[in-house]
């Protein structure tokens, strides 16, 4: 149970830690009032104005009170480009990003996890030695490198599939392979590594003992210890999709999330960076916190022992 | 010897020859990278219609792309290279900072090292350009942070531990100060784990540093990058393909060439991993 209080305690934490980061770090950027209206374009009056709207007038503290209670309550100002919420600007973008994930989740899950299995049962084998390779080739390449490959071959060369857009499922070949190929990389390798080390234990030995056949010994006792660790690495690979979708989405010019914040990072939109900084960071502390807390239900040794550390 | 180590030593010799080009660019006799040509635009490479003038073809504006990959390379690598130093150097400090003073020093520490660790890098690096606007010193300064949680995380665990032992005890006992125990006594003998972190850590510089470069927010023209290559290449995929498949080839070599020896000297070092 304390195990439960400490690591949610632990998240708001990191939480209030982000927001409050990214409040001095809009702040260390200058007056808004400038970066926003330009101090060429409006005279002083009209900058004055902008400043009282917005509470810029204030002391700092009382700047940051407002701010908190704004973000609560969803209001996170208006997009310098087309004047409209960046909140909206931001959640209309938000399913074109997701299906990306999705789809590189299902190729991580249909390709990486088994591949990794295969590796591991076929130790050294020349299976091994493929897959290993390839993981390791396919962890190495940065995704615009990917990206820009299969683009010069699939598209350019062999005329098999579309570079950009998104209007059919052709379209979402390309994005998804290069999205999904490092993550299932990563998989593969961590999967073959933990089966590999659960495979070792005492109690796989005991099992083999006990005169349980090879598929008993790998369905029941080796892939459900080996799976646990799995959930650690796809809290982690969440951060990576978010960062690796900024890549992607550019490349592909999907209309995702992470091309908006290429374009915006180009602005200098800072209302909508600001709404992508806070909700995806939020989104990693919580998704590392629901890990955690699926650890203490699935693994009955840390809620035994009050947790990890 | 088997066919695992002879492909090692291909990888090994490989970028030996990338750090031996790097080094001697200046020698070679090779284009100006930043010369324009308006007469020779868009040359494609010696194996499909160049000339040797241009044995990797010209890009947009007529540049040399042979000699713009290999200067995009030495300045890759000179970037790299500062950036492990650099978030080695922080890390480390950090480290011993927290282990010295443990108690609060300690535990705000280890929250930011989690935080950071939570959060890719790569995230942080292009909300801090969205906000100050890319420029090199920027981007330079992000170069030098990068990854110093896992070496704040190593050093305090290696000088927590280190402290403990008689030596440091001893040089404690002799009247050193704290900076003279921590510089010549105790990084010393940690210092293994940390060059083998910042060794394992060199390739994903790299790859910060090509990453933010092919977006625009990296390394700026007129400076060559092989991230940057690429990213303006992109436009000219169908018409002139070389421009972007020429650096994208060199960064694919070099990275996974020193992924596959990272790889290896992970295995030698932590047996338990073959």
């Amino acid at each position: 149970m304390s195990f439960i209080v400490r690591k949610s305690l632990r998240a708001l934490f990191s939480i209030v830690f982000i927001v409050t980061a990214i409040f001095l770090l809009m702040r260390l950027a200058g007056d808004p009032a400038l970066a926003i209206l330009g101090p060429d374009d409006f005279p002083p009056a009209v900058l004055a104005d902008f400043r009282a709207l917005w509470g810029l007038d204030q002391p700092v503290w009382r700047q940051y009170l407002d701010y908190l209670a704004n973000a609560a309550t969803g209001h996170f100002g208006r997009s310098f480009v087309d004047n409209r919420p960046a909140l909206t600007v931001v959640l209309e973008r938000l399913p074109g990003t997701l299906f990306l994930m999705a789809t590189a989740l299902i190729i991580t899950l249909l390709i990486g996890v088994p591949a990794g299995i295969i590796a591991a049962l076929k130790r050294n084998h020349p299976w091994d030695v493929a897959v290993s390779g390839a993981a390791v080739i396919f962890q190495a390449t940065p995704n615009f490198v990917l990206g820009i490959g299969l683009v010069l071959v699939f598209s350019v060369w062999l005329r098999l599939l579309p570079s950009a857009g998104t209007e059919s499922w052709q379209h979402v070949v390309l994005p998804a392979i290069t999205f999904g190929a490092s993550n299932a990389a990563i998989f593969a390798r961590f999967v073959r590594a933990t089966l590999l080390d659960v495979l070792r234990q005492p109690y796989m030995l005991a099992a083999a003992a006990r005169g349980l056949s090879p598929r008993i010994l790998l369905l029941r006792h080796a892939l459900p210890n080996a799976g646990l660790p799995l959930l650690t690495i796809l809290g982690f690979s969440l951060g990576g999709m978010v960062a690796g979708s900024i890549i992607v989405e550019t490349i592909f010019a999907w209309p995702g999330v992470g091309r908006l914040t290429a374009t915006s990072v180009g602005f200098r939109d800072l209302a909508v960076i600001q709404v992508v900084a806070l909700f995806t960071m939020t989104a990693m502390v919580l998704t590392n916190l629901a890990v955690d807390l699926l650890y203490t239900v699935l693994d009955p040794r840390i809620r035994l022992s009050g947790g990890p550390r | 010897m088997t066919a695992r180590s002879v492909f090692l030593q291909l990888c090994a010799a490989g970028l030996a020859g990338c750090v031996l080009v790097t080094l001697t660019v200046d020698l070679l006799p090779l284009a100006d990278p930043r010369a324009m040509d308006l007469r020779a635009r868009l040359q494609p490479p010696l194996l499909f219609g160049g000339d040797w003038a241009h044995p990797l073809g010209t890009d947009e504006l007529g540049r040399d792309i042979l000699a713009r990959a290999l200067h995009g390379l030495r300045l890759s690598f000179a970037l790299a290279i500062f950036g492990t130093l650099a978030g080695a150097v922080l890390g480390t400090v950090l480290g011993f900072l927290a282990a010295h003073f443990r108690g609060l020093v300690d535990d705000i520490l280890m929250i930011l090292i989690d935080i950071q660790a939570a959060i890719p890098f790569f995230l942080i690096a292009v909300i801090v350009v969205a906000v100050f606007g890319a420029s090199f010193a920027l981007f330079i300064g992000l170069m030098a942070v990068y990854g110093w949680e896992r070496y704040a995380r190593l050093a305090r665990a290696s000088a927590l531990s280190a402290a403990e032992q008689g030596y440091a005890e001893a040089v404690r006992g002799l009247g050193a100060g704290p900076v003279r125990l921590y510089a010549r006594h105790i990084l010393p003998n940690v210092s293994s784990p940390l060059i083998v972190g910042a060794t394992l850590n060199f390739p994903e510089t790299v790859l910060l540093e090509s990453s933010m470069s092919f977006l625009g927010i990296g390394v700026q023209p007129p400076m060559v990058s092989l991230g940057n290559m690429v990213g303006y290449g992109q436009d000219y995929l169908i018409t002139a393909w070389w421009i972007s498949a020429t650096p994208a080839a060199l960064i694919f070599s070099v990275t996974v060439a020193m992924a596959f020896l990272g790889d290896a000297l992970r295995d030698r070092l932590d047996p338990s991993h073959r």
